[in-house]
């Protein structure tokens, strides 16, 4: 029993192998063969890959004829049996007739063989060019290069078990088209497969098969890159691939009115521009973001007075220490100052305007509005700035509730000059470092346009151009007493900081100018505060001691700041919400600040350019701090440790005594 | 009294087993997660590095050319193209290498360079 059993298994399994091997090539003997789903590209030396095995292909192999279509993607379909013609079969795989392509003509398939493994062997001929079509890489001795051929499933009759050739007879090939063939394009012979390529091919189709078995879609097969031979238009150089005219337009265009005008009036300004490039429209991206510091009004003073030579200061020093007045040289007291001298000039600070000489006067821009703070003491650092949409602007900015003076010459004589004080926007844009104009930094930056982070719209939001659209929140007049033509006004800056405006209106007598506006973006920084930080959360600390020094020029050393000769004072001490102001002119200085229970704070050094608030935030560490940072957790562990300790230490002095 | 400390041994090394397992896990857990987001950003990197290097060969080659495109830069081109494997990019490169007018070509050389900065992901 138990051994008929095992014969019957042994007979099971006998069957089992004889389909296995011996089933499937009798099944590859169909008297109607497809294209092998690896094997089916052949290689046209003029037109490239010729694809017989791709969906829509449907190309059959009987013992008469090859029907279907091959697809070649630069020249579109070839059909395989047309109408007047086709490719025929002789019933043991020699091929014959002819294929039609719209695109490329007759294809003579004689000379193509199909051999018993079901591979097509030979050459196909283009009868337009005689160029030629490679069924398979072997007949080229190619195979190294590029492994490639064409294989179907059919087998001739002999290589079957039944049946009988069937095969017909050729039939004439049809006449040469009438109209010229196309140009066939000239395609790169395929790259040369390395042992490099087998193992990754190796890999991808493990891949295949593992995605295969978990139900996943085999990856499309890239198409091959196929290069026409004769460049196309486009390539040709034969046309502007970019629209010229626009370019043009864009690139010779000047820069905008308002640079320009500016320009006029600050020389330095004109010259910083010229130097780093910006001269036409297309050049303004370089300034995007950057703020181009404008000469202050003692700058401009200062430059009147390099103007007359060092030669006719020769005899200065014979007035050191005399009491004199000379607008420009001397200072507010009417003493001359110590640093004036033969071969050196002072810069002039705090020269009120009304004791400006005329030439200073008349070297004043016109039309430009001027800021000075603190009794005119420092001059208001004025900045020019270009949006992202290539906007000019000009913006200062200052402290909460100091008195400002606002300077403008008009061009001619004016019936009247009117300021509005107007609300933008709430949230102020803190002034950072902006660049001065003769710092060679600037230039440095203004040529790398990817170094410049770009600074939002000033003009964003804005409603319009009519002052009566915006929230006006003070009106006022400039006057001009002394009728130099020099007119100022006083105002408040408001207490609560934002983005403010200032727009100047000059109506002028003379009807051709009319009416002219200026205006001035003008953000109120918030004060600065002394704080400390608990929990991530910071509290103001008043009555804190802030003292600002300054570095003299004269002795190089840092000196507490003379807030006196700038009506404020020094050191401060911070109020209930822990601020404190102070509005200096230009020059490198450092904070130190003191409150009880706390650590000294001294901050690093840093520079102001040419009149600004400082609004530093200085943050004070507890000088018991490190108490604070013990928690629960770490008494615990403190404890725990201490237990440990004490256990070891018992547990020892138990031993010694029990030893003997 | 021997049985029981051998169980006690058998369970602290089961223990030990189980938390070393739930450790590694943990870890394997994370560095895959860590993984992921590495290649991802490579892959990001990969692509912005591909099309960069094709805008800027489109660019040197093409529009700054002083004379036909050479069969061996076009097909350089093809391949960078290819490469992407981005089909708005294929369409638009196809659309230019197949203009017929001057018009045309312009066109798809503007929008080409559109698409191809805004492909560049931050």
């Amino acid at each position: 029993m138990v051994d008929n059993l095992t014969r019957r298994k042994a007979l099971f399994l006998g069957i089992l192998f004889s389909l296995v091997f011996f089933v499937s090539p009798a099944l590859a003997s169909e008297t109607n063969g497809t294209v092998d789903g690896t094997y089916k590209y052949a290689w046209g030396e003029n037109i490239g890959w010729i694809n017989f095995g791709c969906s829509g292909c449907d190309v059959e192999i009987t013992d008469d004829a090859v029907t279907g279509n091959a697809w070649s993607s630069q020249f579109g379909w070839i059909n395989l049996n047309p109408t007047t013609s086709g490719v025929e079969n002789d019933g043991t795989g020699i091929l014959s007739g002819f294929a039609w392509s719209p695109n490329l003509g007759w294809i003579d398939f004689t000379g193509v063989t199909i051999n018993t493994n079901g591979e097509f062997l030979g050459y196909a001929t283009l009868k337009s060019d005689s160029s030629q079509i490679n069924f398979n890489c072997a007949t080229g001795d190619s195979c190294a290069e590029a492994d490639f051929r064409v294989k179907t499933d059919w087998r001739r009759e002999s290589m079957r078990n039944s049946g009988g050739s069937s095969g017909s007879a050729p039939r004439n090939p049809p006449p040469p088209p009438v109209t010229p063939p196309v140009i066939p394009p000239f395609v790169i012979p395929p790259t040369p497969i390395t042992i490099v390529d087998n193992i990754s091919d190796v890999i991808n189709y493990a891949s295949d098969f593992i995605s295969y078995l978990f139900g996943g879609d085999k990856p499309a097969t890239d198409t091959l890159a196929e290069v026409p031979k004769i460049a196309p238009k486009s390539f040709g150089l034969l046309w502007n691939l970019l629209p010229v005219k626009a370019i043009n337009s864009f690139v010779f265009a000047p820069l905008p009115y308002d640079i320009r005008i500016l320009a006029n009036k600050f020389p330095e300004l004109d010259k910083t521009l010229k130097s780093v490039g910006v001269e036409r429209l297309s050049d303004l991206g370089k300034l995007t973001g950057v703020s181009l510091n404008i000469p202050g009004l003692a700058n401009i003073l200062n430059k009147t007075i390099t103007t007359v030579g060092l030669e006719n200061l020769s005899e200065i020093d014979k007035l050191s220490g005399v009491s004199i007045n000379i607008p420009g040289l001397s200072n507010l007291d009417g003493q001359m100052m110590n640093n004036v001298g033969v071969g050196k000039i002072a810069l002039i600070k705090g020269l009120p305007i009304a004791k400006f000489s005329p030439s200073a006067k008349k070297n004043l821009p016109a039309e430009f509005v001027f800021a000075r703070a603190n009794q005119e003491l420092v001059d208001l650092n004025v900045a020019l700035s270009v949006g992202e949409r290539g906007e000019v602007s000009q913006q200062m900015s200052t402290l909460p509730g100091q008195t400002l003076r606002l300077v403008v010459k008009p061009i001619s004589k004016a019936s009247s000059v009117t300021g509005y004080f107007v609300f933008k926007a709430s949230t102020p844009k803190v002034s950072t470092n902006s660049i001065l104009r003769s710092s060679l930094t600037a230039s440095a930056l203004f040529s790398m346009n990817d170094f410049v982070e770009q600074a939002p719209s000033p003009f964003q939001g804005k409603a319009g151009d009519e002052v009566e659209n915006k929230l006006v929140l003070s009106t006022f007049e400039y006057t001009d007493p002394d009728n130099d033509g020099i007119y100022t006004a006083d105002v408040v800056s408001p207490v609560v900081p934002g983005e403010y405006e200032i727009i100047t209106v000059i109506n002028y007598i003379d009807p051709v100018l009319g009416t002219r506006q200026m205006r001035m973006t003008t953000v109120i920084d918030p004060e600065g505060y002394v704080f400390e930080k608990n929990n991530g959360k910071e509290t103001r600390i008043p009555s804190a001691i802030v003292s600002l020094y300054h570095l003299n020029t004269g002795t190089k050393k840092y000196e507490l700041w003379p807030a006196k000769d700038y009506q404020q004072e020094n050191p401060q001490v911070t109020d209930v919400r822990g601020t404190y102001s102070f509005l200096v002119p230009e020059g490198s200085y450092y904070f130190e600040v003191e409150a009880p229970g706390y650590l000294t704070y001294r901050g690093k050094a840093f520079l102001v350019a040419e009149g600004n608030g400082i609004h530093q935030n200085i943050e004070l560490a507890s000088s018991t701090k490190w108490i604070e940072k013990i928690d629960f957790q770490t008494v615990l562990l403190i404890v725990v440790l201490l237990l440990l300790m004490y256990n070891y230490v018992r547990g020892r002095a138990r031993d010694k005594v029990v030893s003997p | 009294m021997q049985e029981s400390k051998k169980r006690i041994v058998l369970i602290a090394v089961i223990g030990a087993l189980v938390i070393g397992n739930a450790f590694f896990a943990f870890n394997y857990f994370f560095l895959y997660l860590d993984q992921q987001a590495i290649t991802s950003e490579k892959n990001k990197t990969e692509l912005n590095g591909q099309v960069l290097n094709f805008a800027s060969m489109f660019v040197k080659k093409v529009l700054q050319a002083d004379s036909e495109v050479d069969f061996e830069t076009r097909l350089s081109l093809e391949n960078a193209v290819r490469d992407l494997k981005d089909k708005e990019i294929m369409e638009e490169w196809q659309n230019f290498t197949g203009s017929k007018t001057e018009a045309e070509a312009q066109n798809s050389v503007k929008k080409l360079l559109e698409i191809l900065i805004s492909k560049i992901q931050r």
